[in-house]
């Protein structure tokens, strides 16, 4: 029996402390997960608290056929996604025009062969406004596949949705991320 | 400008920061305060020792029935009629045949 399924049946038998220890040793991947998705810290601690009380409440259905980790992260992954789904219905995505640091990369991007360090805060500001416009399965899979470098299959796995989905929803997403890109580009007027 | 180029370039930005991983000290200990306040996890397992249980009466049940139709088949007599009942049955909701040819 591995240590965290150890952990686990102490829990299952009574042991609360024993979740403790399941919670510092996933939590700086849970938090990296979450930073992916919210906009502050303190968004982020809901959604990382979220993720673990669904975690201890549903800890019971967890089979140890699969390492616990692959469990906790499949339910963390659909937790964010919830997340953003909520945040879509709210309508809390932010319309502001683009900042100077954004135009100054923009325009170092269109005007210069060097291409500009991708270190700058105007890409790091670019790709954020980016990713907030994409609808929630287009955002999840972008930040699964693009950025975070996953497999379809894993994607598949992870969000419950099929192979041939994440395909689709992939490859709409990034027509959408494009689509977004060149209005950018043109109400910038570069 | 070449939107791709710029996406893939965005992208690549978006790579080359991975957020941050650290959690808040008190993090845990908070978690901790309200995991104790949920009810215990619930062990979805625990309803199939009882359908175990039932397993068993199920099984005798079935061999009764089972024991009881083939007593009976052999012991009244067949109706004759049974498959020309069955058939008109089955048919009724039909037109006739003939009355289409």
């Amino acid at each position: 029996m591995d240590p965290d399924s150890k952990l686990i049946a102490a829990v299952l038998q009574g042991d609360i402390d024993s979740f403790e220890s399941l919670i510092q040793k996933y939590q700086p991947r849970l938090f990296a997960m979450a930073r992916r998705y919210a906009r502050n810290e303190t968004e982020v601690q809901d959604l990382v608290q979220e993720m673990l009380i669904k975690a201890y409440q549903r800890l019971g259905s967890f089979r140890g056929r699969a390492p616990f980790e692959h469990w906790l992260m499949r339910l963390a992954v659909r937790t964010c996604y919830d997340f953003l789904r909520a945040r879509r219905r709210n309508r809390e995505t932010a319309c502001t025009d683009l900042s100077d640091e954004e135009n100054q990369w923009l325009d170092q991007f269109a005007h210069h062969a060097a291409p500009p360090a991708e270190s700058e805060p105007g890409a790091r500001e670019l790709i954020q406004r980016s990713l907030d416009h994409l609808p929630p399965p287009a955002r999840l899979v972008i930040g699964l596949l693009e950025i975070e470098g996953r497999s379809v299959k894993e994607i598949a796995q992870l969000t419950g949705w099929s192979v041939p989905l994440v395909k689709v929803r992939a490859f709409r997403a990034r027509r959408m991320m494009r689509k977004y890109i060149e209005r950018l580009l043109r109400t910038s007027s570069l | 400008m070449n939107a791709d180029q710029l996406v893939n370039a965005l992208l690549a930005a978006a790579r080359a920061h991975p957020p941050r991983d650290e959690a808040p000290d008190d993090f845990a200990r908070r978690i901790m305060a309200r995991v104790s306040q949920q009810p215990p996890p619930r062990i979805p397992r625990a309803w199939s020792p009882t359908l175990w249980h039932a397993a068993a009466p199920c099984l005798g049940l079935m061999l009764l029935v089972s024991v009881w139709s083939a007593l009976a088949s052999y012991y009244l007599d067949p109706d004759p009629l049974l498959d020309d009942h069955l058939e008109n049955t089955v048919f009724a909701a039909l037109p006739n045949p003939g009355e289409e040819w």
